[in-house]
């Protein structure tokens, strides 16, 4: 029964038991002792009423808590949005380097011609680029895997099986390249 | 469980599907119905200064995060462990602040007992420093179960133990209690 008694106090007892204490406190001098001391606990931390309306003010409304997933964080368009990505990339890195016969790779300038050496005319890259033009040299930007034809993904293939050799461009090799045959670039520079 | 704390778990839980329904005076409700039980756990756990804030803090906190709220467990329960959070981590903030304004200017800061300005006879000074005696954790559960009538499964929610535990707390506590004020009950 003492177990109850602050319980009693709090008036969190339902009617039954509430009743049941009530009628067992009139009749035990410990029980009434211990729910007196209960009650002057519960008096000696009384604190002042609390601004509830300044509470409220400061609550959000119900339909800014929805938890709602941005687009670009579920989990479909971040799996599709990635494999754009990779094909797009893989497309640009194919068209790059398919032109490398003089690079013309984003980010990556042609490599300065050494002075005193063989001169390269303006136009190298477009007579270079029209000397090895390749079939798949057609396939642009923009174009998806799927729209190809099987000749078209034959030579895609194999350009990219030729490729695999290759040395990534390289500024040493690639002032080579621009230098006509029999002329040594290194003379250049003594 | 008493029948009395089922039935103030069922008004709860639907005083927040009805804010979930877009019902704003639900909010109004849950704020008025456990307010002042907060405030007083602020205040009696040792916060000093802003209670209200805290208090406001811990709403606000609560209904941003109220679908992770379990109907298992008693709203107030919840509030309370998430003012308990709350409280540590104002005191760890104090804690450096404090250790900063010591060795910047040399001084103690002057602490504000929001319990003083309100209840501040004999009566009530003796019975806070009975239970100041006390432990931490039976002096929070003391005053959880005296003050707010709490079951003794959610204090034991609120203050990391057993339910088991928290009986004994408390018996513990009222007898320390009873000798402190020397009391015969």
């Amino acid at each position: 029964m003492r177990d109850l008694l602050p319980l009693f106090a709090a008036g969190r007892l339902a009617d039954a038991d509430r009743a049941r204490v009530e009628s067992h406190v009139a009749g035990c001098a410990a029980c009434a002792a211990e729910l007196g001391l209960v009650r002057r606990v519960s008096r000696a931390y009384e604190v002042r009423p609390v601004d509830t309306a300044a509470i409220v003010a400061r609550l959000p409304a119900r339909a800014t808590t929805r938890r709602v997933v941005p687009f670009h964080r579920q989990p479909l368009w971040r799996v599709a949005a990635s494999l754009t990505l990779m094909i797009g990339a893989a497309a640009v890195l194919t068209v790059a380097r398919s032109r490398s016969g003089v690079s013309t790779m984003t980010g990556v300038q042609p490599a300065p011609v050494v002075p005193g050496t063989a001169t390269v005319a303006p136009d190298t890259d477009a007579r270079q680029l029209a000397a090895t033009a390749d079939p798949h040299r057609a396939i642009g930007l923009g174009v998806s895997l799927t729209e190809l034809t099987d000749a078209q993904l034959e030579s895609l293939l194999n350009a990219l099986d030729k490729m695999d050799g290759r040395v990534l461009p390289d500024p040493e090799r690639m002032s080579r390249s621009l230098v006509p045959s029999g002329t040594d670039p290194e003379q250049g520079r003594n | 469980m008493s029948p009395g704390i089922n039935d103030d778990r069922a008004a709860d839980a639907a005083l927040i599907e009805r804010w979930k329904g877009g019902d704003q005076r639900a909010a109004t409700m849950i704020v008025e119905r456990h307010a002042t039980a907060l405030a007083r756990f602020a205040a009696s756990s040792g916060v000093r200064e802003q209670v209200d804030e805290l208090v406001q803090d811990t709403f606000v906190r609560a209904f941003n995060s109220i679908d992770s709220f379990r109907a298992d467990s008693a709203l107030r329960t919840w509030l309370f462990t998430i003012l308990k959070r709350l409280i540590l981590d104002r005191r760890r903030a104090e804690r450096r602040r404090g250790d900063a304004v010591e060795l910047e200017e040399g001084h103690a800061v002057q602490a504000y007992d929001a319990l003083d300005t309100l209840v501040a006879d004999e009566t009530a000074v003796r019975v806070r420093s009975a239970v100041d005696g006390l432990s931490p954790l039976q002096r929070e559960v003391f005053l959880l179960r005296v003050n707010e009538g709490m079951a003794y499964s959610d204090i034991a929610t609120v203050v990391g133990s057993t339910e088991g535990a928290c009986r004994v707390h408390y018996h513990n506590a009222m007898r320390s209690i009873k000798e402190s004020l020397g009391d015969d009950a």
